[in-house]
């Protein structure tokens, strides 16, 4: 018999509704894939760059790379060649998704020297934030200031649109939550991030 | 005469070795040349236990071709002590083993035989313990580890998850650990078939499940289950496949979308259920670790 905190009487429902069922959704390893491509394609990268796969260790020296690929030839294959493009099970393919796709990668080219300036940054979680307003110069600050907005304006409409295409929205923050990783991981050097403490660091 | 083989003795009262405390020892050796070896059986206290040596021979030292064939055995050593010495959480229970024939060759440290660690009421054996170049900067193990009726209500814990009573056993097979991070393994862990003890899940523990799987918590507290504390179930299991950073998931049996993790029983009756099977594993790891800051002890 299962224990009960309290002693009040059961109600009545809890006779009724006898099994619950809770659902787990793993975080999909298609998510990081869709987001890489939708950042590499918005940050104007080529697509099928060879990127060790992100949180690997780096190995420190030659020597053990060598070591490695005489010990585990197949391994290393695997390792360091990233996966071929997703058999996806997330759909990126919708022409609203595209739409914002497109408004995202047509504004960062402005942007990108205020992210070098650290005028702006970004956050942990998938927007983009103004970290020193200050750096701007005077007569460019309204500028910037328009371009955070219509740029996260575009950015929550995008996680929240790929879920809802994918027939899954409650995988919205499961998708910003991606996003907000690979945005950082894909960002030249010298842009702001924001750590999960809301910490500044610099790539 | 650099062909006669001299006898040398190495003797210590005891120490610390990368937090391993080794007692009173002395060791009967034979060198020539490039070449040492043990003569007589060799017996090294390490915690409170016994490392018995029977054979070391170690070749050519210092050249590239330099090999070491090792024979041993561990006497029972306490896991308190152990856990304590490295700071884990912890642990009740021993290790023990055979190594019947350890051999360092070609930069290739190999173990055979087979470690066995007595904890949590039941074992963790390794076996085929291997390490490529252990000198080098960037450690690189691989093993096969088996898991044979672990009590769950010790082992949650230890490791402060939220309460599962039960039994779990299951394996982590080809597993390949790179700078003590996992890049490869085959691994499965459920309840055992036929088993007949307790078997009871805490809302606690079902709560960081659901924390792993969506990153919220709080699946149950806002409903009107919130009333129980735990709940009946039939069987448990998880499964995972890492490889290239993707960890191919299953449960213990199919459902008609997702897999079960949890088949529950009794009234109210609880299933967790699992969805998405190629998962991305860094963001798995990172919830993981963000389960024990939060609950319990930190676990590194």
């Amino acid at each position: 018999m299962t224990r009960l905190r309290s002693l009040a009487p059961l109600p009545l429902f809890v006779l009724l509704v006898s099994c619950v069922t809770i659902n787990i959704y793993f975080p999909a390893a298609e998510a990081e894939e869709a987001a890489r491509t939708i950042v590499r394609d918005v940050l104007g990268k080529e697509s099928n760059d060879e990127q060790p796969p992100p949180e690997q260790p780096a190995p420190s020296s030659g020597n053990v790379i060598d070591n490695l690929k005489v010990r585990f030839a197949e391994t290393v294959i695997t390792l360091f060649i990233p996966r071929a493009h997703a058999q996806a099970n997330i759909n990126i393919n919708t022409p609203k998704i595209d739409q914002l796709r497109g408004s995202l990668k047509s504004r960062s080219g402005a942007m990108r020297a205020f992210y070098q300036s650290g005028a702006i940054g970004l956050g942990a979680d998938g927007m983009v934030k103004a970290r020193d307003l200050a750096k701007a110069p005077l007569n460019e600050r309204n500028t910037v200031k328009k371009l955070l907005a219509d740029d996260n304006r575009d950015r929550a409409a995008l996680y929240k649109e790929i879920a809802i295409a994918n027939g899954h929205p409650e995988w919205e923050k499961d998708i910003r939550d991606t996003f907000a990783r690979v945005w950082v991981q894909e960002a030249p050097a010298g842009t702001s991030y924001q750590d999960a403490q809301g910490n500044w660091k610099q790539k | 005469d650099q062909e006669t083989p001299q006898s040398s003795v190495i003797s210590f009262d005891g120490g610390r070795l990368y937090s391993v405390d080794i007692g009173q020892t002395r060791l009967n050796f034979v060198g020539r040349q490039r070449d040492l070896r043990l003569t007589g059986d060799a017996q090294i206290p390490v915690f409170d236990g016994l490392l018995k040596v029977t054979d070391f021979d170690l070749r050519n030292i210092g050249n590239e071709d330099q090999s070491l064939v090792l024979n041993a055995e561990i006497e029972p050593v306490s896991l308190e002590a152990m856990t304590q010495a490295f700071g884990w959480p912890q642990m009740t229970g021993q290790l023990e083993g055979v190594i019947p024939n350890a051999r360092y060759e070609n930069k290739l440290l190999s173990l055979g035989g087979a470690l066995e660690i007595k904890v949590f009421d039941g074992s963790v054996t390794v076996r085929n313990l291997r390490s490529q170049t252990p000198l080098d900067l960037v450690p690189e193990l691989s093993a096969d580890i088996e898991i044979e009726n672990l009590d769950l209500q010790s082992l949650t814990r230890a490791f402060s998850f939220g309460k599962i009573a039960g039994r779990l056993s299951g394996f982590i097979r080809k597993l390949e650990l790179l700078n003590w991070q996992p890049v490869y393994f085959e691994a499965k862990l459920a309840t055992p078939d036929g088993d007949r003890s307790k078997h009871r899940i805490s809302q606690r523990a079902v709560d960081n499940l659901t924390r792993l799987g969506n990153g919220v918590s709080g699946a149950l507290s806002s409903t009107f289950l919130s009333v129980f504390e735990d709940f009946s179930y039939e069987r448990i299991g998880i499964s995972c496949r890492l490889e290239n950073n993707v960890c191919r998931m299953d449960g213990i049996e199919p459902a008609e979308s997702g897999y079960y993790i949890v088949k529950g029983s009794g009234i109210p009756r609880i299933d967790v259920k699992g969805f998405n099977r190629e998962v991305a594993w860094p963001v798995l790891v990172d919830r993981l670790k963000n389960i024990d800051l939060e609950s319990g002890p930190v676990i590194q």
